[in-house]
């Protein structure tokens, strides 16, 4: 089939087994009434962070979720984690439903499931060395003292740091190389599926190359499968193989990584490629579509098309005021939810 | 010849330290010419802040210009006292920060803001510029006119509904309405020169969108010229004429936007360049610069990229490279961008 970018010749070929499936997720937060509020009797309000999300990542690849602020891509990852309990929906790892878990059968696939966070400064506890940062997971497990030094220098070895690391404190090392230290924690446990929560915006580009690569080695070393979060496009156009973009708690666009960017079909995907800085003349610029506007607060969101009230599209019309569209598959494991584009006007 | 609004020669600003004295500015020169956007680069720590800072005077203490002049329409800022400072900020020269959360005042109403900088101005305009005169009769007159050139300014800069968006406060705004309000408060003075720094980093991108065509757009109707401070080569490639890459403190090349991007000389340029991923370009391999920018108190004795650099030697150890033109406009600081059997560079050439 023509226009079929390589990847997705590859995962149409071969489909891989899923190795986290997400059907229906739904995670909402209540929003606090004021006293006030609750004397007039209002309702209370829901922050609809996550709001009916579907998704498929399977073993090895490398899922990039981008989208602005508030467009609840952390909170998908952490209601992934079962790290919130989610308000709807089913959650699969490996196949067993995690969100029915009774917290004992958890743990064990916890272990399986990791997480890296955007701040390395944030993240790690000042007052524990390395051994102790990168060793906790395996104490909690109940290795031996020995077992775990061993696991730890192995672990350092593999993301870059060296042996004499070992007992320093945090604020000792670079921001680099304490996001180095988050990574050898969420990997030392052996996990298959690792979410990595904007691992690289708090690094300086030069820095955040070294990441970047590391990243990719060790996926290819451990087979890892990631989640990768990030609102900087040009990145995870360099990481992922598939990449889901959100907005206002839905995801509107799914594809092939260089399907996306060759052909963003989803207006505000459109908008979103087209805002990126890129290197180039500055004469020879493309055209640029400007937004108007922010996105709607995700309290009560609109409730058709969330993207209604800022489309350009000149077809957009009633039924996308009215009527939600679904995430359609429009070919090449391209799916898109826009009523224009999926001729459903 | 045109002249430049502002021209920095050698300025040094350091600061004393326990640990030695850091050279946050380190000998840095260039000029900026009416109109245009001259775009600083580098990563944290490389003094990019610290020379706008320095410019405005508004270095932190315990730093201090220790060397250099800062022009500013020809007149030497540096040595300057604070009294007559105050009267250029504002006035010829403004600032936008890149959090404008922490830099608005957030006990007060934004209209009120934009007005305050409107009357200051205003009185300075009155006084003769000295700033000493007392307040003119026409005073309570005058507030009602700044508050309707708020609005206006507020409008200008793409607040909808600016009359009542006068009235709330900053947290109540979202973040590209605030940098908007920063804008605002910078144009209220309509300033000859508009230090940025990474006016857009807070921001999502189709925010950053929107407020770099705002600093465009008001850079063609008042002729500002602006002083970028990023982080982000493509937010240079988009938006500046020339750039300027600053590395531990030094400038260490500055050339035309296309001839930079083109033609870099500078290993720490080209390494800068290399390590950027490019949007849907998955053929361009992604090559991080080894190790990390060293302490600024203990620098290396010659060319402070030494330590990272790839063709460093012995020489480039021990020596510090002068500027050294490589092409029209285009100079580097660098030994092994100078052609064999070449003297170095003259350091005066803006």
């Amino acid at each position: 089939m023509a226009g079929v970018s390589p990847e997705a010749a590859r995962l149409q070929a071969e489909p891989a087994e899923p190795l986290v499936e997400v059907i229906g997720l739904k995670q909402h937060f209540p929003v606090r009434a004021s006293f006030a509020e609750r004397l007039l009797g209002r309702q209370t309000r829901w922050v609809r962070a996550v709001d009916g999300v579907d998704l498929t990542i399977a073993r090895g690849e490398t899922l990039g979720l981008v989208g602005e602020s508030g467009s609840g891509k952390s909170t998908l990852a952490r209601s992934i984690l079962r790290l919130y309990e989610p308000t709807a929906g089913t959650v699969r790892f490996e196949g067993r439903d995690v969100t029915a878990l009774p917290p004992r059968e958890l743990r064990p696939l916890r272990r399986k499931m990791q997480i890296i966070f955007q701040d390395p400064f944030a993240s790690l506890n000042a007052r524990r060395t390395v051994e102790q940062i990168v060793g906790l997971p395996l104490a909690i497990q109940g290795m031996p003292r020995q077992e775990i030094r061993r696991r730890v220098l192995e672990m350092l070895d593999k993301v870059g740091l060296s042996p004499s690391h070992i007992h320093r404190y945090p604020h000792q090392f670079s921001g680099g190389q304490r996001q180095r230290i988050g990574i050898a924690r969420a990997l030392v446990v052996n996990p298959a599926f690792v979410v990595a929560d904007e691992p690289v915006s708090a690094l300086d580009v030069s820095i955040q190359a070294q990441i970047i690569n590391l990243l990719q080695r060790l996926q290819a070393e451990l087979g890892l499968t990631y989640l990768f979060i990030t609102h900087d496009l040009s990145v995870v156009s360099y990481i992922s193989d598939r990449i889901a973009v959100m907005y206002l708690g839905r995801i509107v666009e799914l594809a092939p990584a260089g399907d996306l960017f060759a052909r963003p079909l989803h207006p505000y995907t459109r908008a979103l490629v087209s805002a990126v800085p890129r290197l180039g003349k500055r004469g020879g610029r493309r055209e640029r579509i400007i937004l108007e506007g922010n996105p709607p607060a995700p309290i009560d969101p609109p409730k058709g098309c969330r993207f209604y009230s800022r489309c350009f599209l000149p077809e957009k019309n009633e039924t996308c005021r009215s009527v939600d569209p679904p995430l359609a598959e429009v070919g090449g494991g391209h799916r898109v939810a826009c009523h224009a584009v999926a001729g459903t006007l | 010849m045109i002249e430049p609004v502002l021209e920095v020669r050698d300025l040094k600003t350091h600061f004393p330290t326990e640990r030695g004295i850091v050279k946050a500015v380190d000998g840095v020169s260039f000029a900026l010419f009416p109109g245009e956007t001259l775009g600083v680069v580098g990563e944290s720590g490389c003094g990019k802040s610290m020379t706008a800072l320095s410019i405005m005077g508004l270095v932190p203490r315990p730093g201090k210009i220790v060397g250099g002049e800062i022009r500013l329409m020809g007149e030497n800022l540096v040595g300057k006292p604070e009294r007559e400072l105050r009267r250029l900020r504002g006035n010829r020269m403004a600032m936008i920060f890149q959090d404008p959360l922490s830099t608005l005042n957030p006990v007060m109403r934004v209209g009120d803001q934009v007005v305050e900088s409107i009357r200051i101005h205003y009185r300075d305009l009155v006084s003769g510029g000295n700033g000493t005169t007392r307040l003119p009769l026409s005073w309570r007159r005058s507030r009602r006119e700044a508050w309707e050139r708020a609005v206006a300014l507020l409008e200008k800069v793409g607040i909808p509904a600016p009359a009542e968006r006068m009235m709330a406060y900053p947290h109540e705004l979202s973040g590209g309405m605030r940098q908007r309000v920063m804008i605002a408060i910078a144009l209220s003075c309509n300033p000859a020169v508009l230090l940025a720094d990474e006016p857009t980093t807070a921001l999502d991108v189709t925010i950053q969108a929107q407020i770099l065509d705002l600093m465009q757009r008001v850079q063609e109707e008042y002729g500002t010229s602006i002083l970028l401070i990023t982080h982000d080569f493509g937010v240079v490639s988009e938006f500046c004429h020339r750039v300027m890459v600053m590395y531990a403190g030094r400038a260490v090349e500055a050339a035309p936007l296309d001839e930079l991007l083109t033609n870099p000389r500078h290993p720490y340029t080209q390494g800068l360049l290399d390590s950027i991923p490019r949007l849907g370009d998955r053929t361009h391999v992604v090559r991080p610069i080894e190790g990390t920018v060293p302490e600024l108190h203990a620098l290396p004795p010659g060319c402070p990229y030494c330590t990272r650099c790839p063709l460093a030697d012995d020489y480039c150890r021990q020596v510090e490279p002068a500027r050294f033109d490589v092409g029209p406009g285009h100079w580097v600081a660098c030994h092994k961008a100078v052609p064999a059997g070449q003297p170095a560079g003259q350091p005066e050439e803006a």
